[in-house]
């Protein structure tokens, strides 16, 4: 019995033994998680957090020809209204059309939390199926019914022969956890306990050998390629690119997918995953029931991320001179556009803040370009990024600062204000914090533009160099706002409230 | 193929001898070689206590308090002959929602596999019979147990909530919920209380499973912290356990009750209370307690 058998996918305190507070350098983590003893540590002190629901919705929201139903309080899931237009530029990258993603909510108040909010979801479901006539429809559930006990696995499973859409189910109690990555594993619990059936097929009465021949040859010539939501439709293309080279045919997976095609994932010679924390949970489960190999090593950002995620492949379906020939074209290239830039940001010093694997993948990256990594923030830590802080180990010139984090700005603007380096690489909304201290940012992903692979290293690199040229924005910005920090806090130690997770600051 | 696990829930109204019941016959059920486990489900965390010379065991969501991630194996304590006990525990009275700990407690166990990995033969759930909402209801609820016996006294109060605990029954049982086994009637000694409940079941379309009378032995073994098995395995009260142990150990077709609706529910109760009061006039013969 696998853990797609139960009704919740467990969280990953729990399943991965994962962490959200640390605070120390780059060769003290790499100590500690050696060794295995990091542990979780926890914050005196917490200005806001991650809810699971953010990067769980991203996910679904993406879905083609979907409703997502909100069960919970009117409030949850108001992160839609961001995410919508990646769905309407990513919608529109894959299939020319702009459409809206499409989010309803059973909007639960006082009287359904007492009496239960089991009947309103079974009257909402059947009016999203009326409404609007979708492939699908997701019941994705926050706080409120895992509180109350609402049985909605027998609401889902009692109404789905009434509707036409097919039901899935996401439990996302945003209280289960701290570690936010949890939303992943329930996201693709859901899709595995609702979508991988094959589509009905009539039987043929004759057996056709050669059809079966060339299914089994398009099989094993067949990857599935595991997309994250923060990728774009570029991304998504240069991966493609690269795979078909190797004469491999790509289907993607789970993000804009139809939900319709999903089963296509059980029919393939191999998973791919472009960011190990994303997917370990259902690479594990494709292998124990359907028998497909993964590789879940190296996100493909950065030249040598790339060429390792590239010869894995390639060395998985005994092409590797094949993938060699690739990877040593498109390094020529990559070196010559890229000559032009190195000179001018040898030396500069950057600090990367976003997801884990990305943070470390992109400050490999920007290694490779001739900056000088300050610091690394990851939002949460788990242990398949361990061989990536060894990477960087064993590149770095010197050690850095290493600091686990759901956010926590403060301890952000802390380092920053005594690392002062001369480029910050974050989330779009987290890049608020260093512009206002004058320091010249880059988003660290943005679905419309590349980062992966060597389009994306060349890309980003042109764009540092165009934001470097000239930071005066950011500059004229810290001359007019302010951090609401007081003075005193930059003097403390960053990690002053995090407990039980530091080693040295 | 691992062998199949008897889930089975006991439900009562507060106080009226479920963890009692539950705790002799899991010691009975144990004297009779089989693996048991006991669960209970009350905040109180008291349902172990005569199983370990009572004493009170750290419980489920005590530990989750402390720490992030339960390891199950370190709320599983051995207690009489070698019974499995587990406390849920949940919040102090007057806050917190004590439905979800009922939900978490049991999801973390099926979710570690314990139930397998112990190799037992029973888990006996002993949830708190006022099931006032969705999370005490999670153990009747499809995939965990399969039976639920409730213990019941003639008192109307008790009656009642067994009446309301078969509404909740009745809901779950089209979605594979768990089954009606019957009534366990307690602190049954004569004249009324026993017609009282036979002619409940019948009403409910249920049976009583066994008669276990008010018996001072039992309340002599609580006060040494034992069950009446472990303590007087020769006494009368002993013996009836047993009896009740063979027979939920037999046990295999439940149904789904037929509870009664809100005014015959009056009506029946009026209807005995008009017994009631010919007996303490003195119609009836003096000595026929209730």
């Amino acid at each position: 019995m696998g853990y797609l058998d139960y009704k919740e996918a467990p969280k990953r305190e729990s399943r991965l033994k994962a962490c959200i507070a640390y605070g120390g350098t780059l060769c003290g983590l790499a100590k500690k998680a050696g060794c295995g003893c990091m542990d979780d540590g926890e914050r005196s002190f917490s200005q806001g957090s991650i809810c699971l629901m953010l990067p769980g919705l991203a996910m679904i929201n993406s879905l083609p020809d979907n409703v997502t139903l909100l069960h919970g309080a009117v409030g949850c899931g108001v992160c839609s209204h961001s995410q919508n237009a990646n769905v309407r530029s990513g919608g529109f990258a894959r299939t020319g059309s702009v459409k809206d993603a499409l989010w309803l909510s059973t909007a639960l108040n006082e009287a359904d939390v007492i009496s239960g909010g089991e009947a309103k979801l079974r009257r909402a479901i059947i009016k999203a199926d009326r409404l609007y006539r979708s492939r699908t429809i997701t019941v994705v559930t926050g706080c409120v019914p895992g509180i109350i006990g609402d049985d909605v696995e027998s609401v889902v499973r009692e109404i789905q022969p009434e509707i036409a859409a097919r039901l899935i189910l996401v439990h996302c109690e945003g209280f289960k956890t701290k570690i936010w990555a949890t939303a992943y594993d329930a996201v693709y619990h859901g899709l595995g306990r609702s979508v991988l059936d094959d589509p009905p097929e009539r039987p043929s009465l004759i057996e056709n050998e050669q059809e079966q021949i060339r299914l089994d040859y398009l099989r094993g010539r067949t990857v599935n390629l595991f997309n994250v939501s923060s990728m774009g439709r570029g991304d998504e293309l240069e991966l493609t690119r690269l795979l078909n080279s190797l004469d491999l045919d790509v289907n993607i997976f789970p993000v804009f997918t139809k939900p319709e095609e999903m089963y296509k994932v059980k029919y393939a010679a191999l998973s791919i995953s472009t960011c190990p924390t994303h997917d370990d949970y259902f690479l594990k489960y494709l292998k124990e029931e359907h028998a497909i190999p993964y590789i879940i090593k190296h996100m493909p950002i950065g030249i040598e991320n790339t060429n390792a995620w590239l010869r894995d492949v390639a060395k998985f379906f005994g092409k590797e001179d094949v993938g060699e020939r690739i990877i040593q074209n498109e390094q020529r290239q990559l070196e010559l556009a890229l000559t032009e830039y190195r000179a001018f940001f040898k030396g500069k010093t950057v600090f990367v803040s976003a997801g884990e694997f990305r943070a470390l993948a992109t400050a490999y990256l920007l290694h490779e370009l001739g900056f000088d990594i300050v610091g690394i923030r990851s939002f949460h830590h788990d242990e398949f990024a361990n061989v990536e802080y060894e990477k960087l180990q064993s590149v770095s010139e010197h050690d850095f600062t290493v600091n686990i984090a759901n956010v926590q700005s403060y301890e952000e603007a802390n380092l920053l204000r005594k690392l002062k380096p001369d480029l910050f690489l974050g989330h779009w909304n987290g890049n608020s914090t260093p512009s206002k201290m004058g320091i010249a940012t880059h988003v660290i992903y943005n679905t419309g533009i590349n980062y992966i692979g060597y389009k994306g290293a060349y890309d980003l690199a042109r764009r540092l160099y165009k934001q470097l040229k000239n930071p005066a924005f950011n500059k004229n910005i810290s001359k007019y706002t302010k951090l609401p920090y007081r003075e005193s806090w930059y003097g403390e130690n960053p990690f002053k409230y995090i407990k039980g997770g530091e080693v040295d600051a | 193929m691992s062998k199949k696990i008897k889930q089975i829930a006991i439900y009562g109204k507060g106080g009226i001898g479920k963890s009692t019941t539950t705790s002799n016959l899991s010691a009975a059920l144990s004297k009779m070689g089989f693996k048991v486990m006991q669960f209970g489900c009350d905040p109180k965390s008291d349902s172990t206590n005569t199983l370990r010379d009572g004493t009170y065991i750290p419980t489920v969501l005590d530990t989750l308090r402390e720490k992030a991630s339960v390891d199950a194996h370190d709320v599983v304590f051995k207690g009489f002959n070698g019974i499995y006990c587990v406390e849920a525990g949940g919040p102090a009275p007057g806050v917190g929602c004590a439905g979800r700990g009922i939900i978490t407690a049991v999801e973390l166990f099926k979710q570690q596999r314990i139930f397998e990995e112990l190799d037992l033969d029973y888990v006996i759930y002993d949830v708190l019979g006022d099931v006032v909402c969705g999370g005490f209801a999670v153990p009747i609820r499809e995939g965990i147990a399969q039976h639920v016996f409730t213990v019941s006294s003639s008192d109307f109060m008790s009656v009642y909530a067994a009446n309301n605990l078969f509404k909740g029954i009745q809901k779950y049982s089209k979605s594979g919920g768990a089954l009606l086994g019957g009534v366990i009637a307690n602190s049954i000694n004569a004249g009324y209380s026993r017609e009282i409940i036979d002619d409940f079941v019948s009403q409910t379309d249920t049976q009583v499973v066994e008669y276990v009378p008010r018996s001072i032995t039992v309340t002599q073994c609580e006060l040494q912290g034992k069950t009446t098995i472990e303590a007087a395995p020769d006494s009368e009260q002993a013996k009836v356990y047993t009896s009740l142990a063979k027979k939920i150990a037999e046990h295999e077709e439940s149904k789904t009750p037929s509870p009664l609706g809100v005014t015959e529910l009056q009506q029946w109760a009026a209807g005995w209370s008009d017994k009631l009061l010919e007996q303490a006039q003195g119609k009836v013969a003096v000595g026929e307690a209730i």
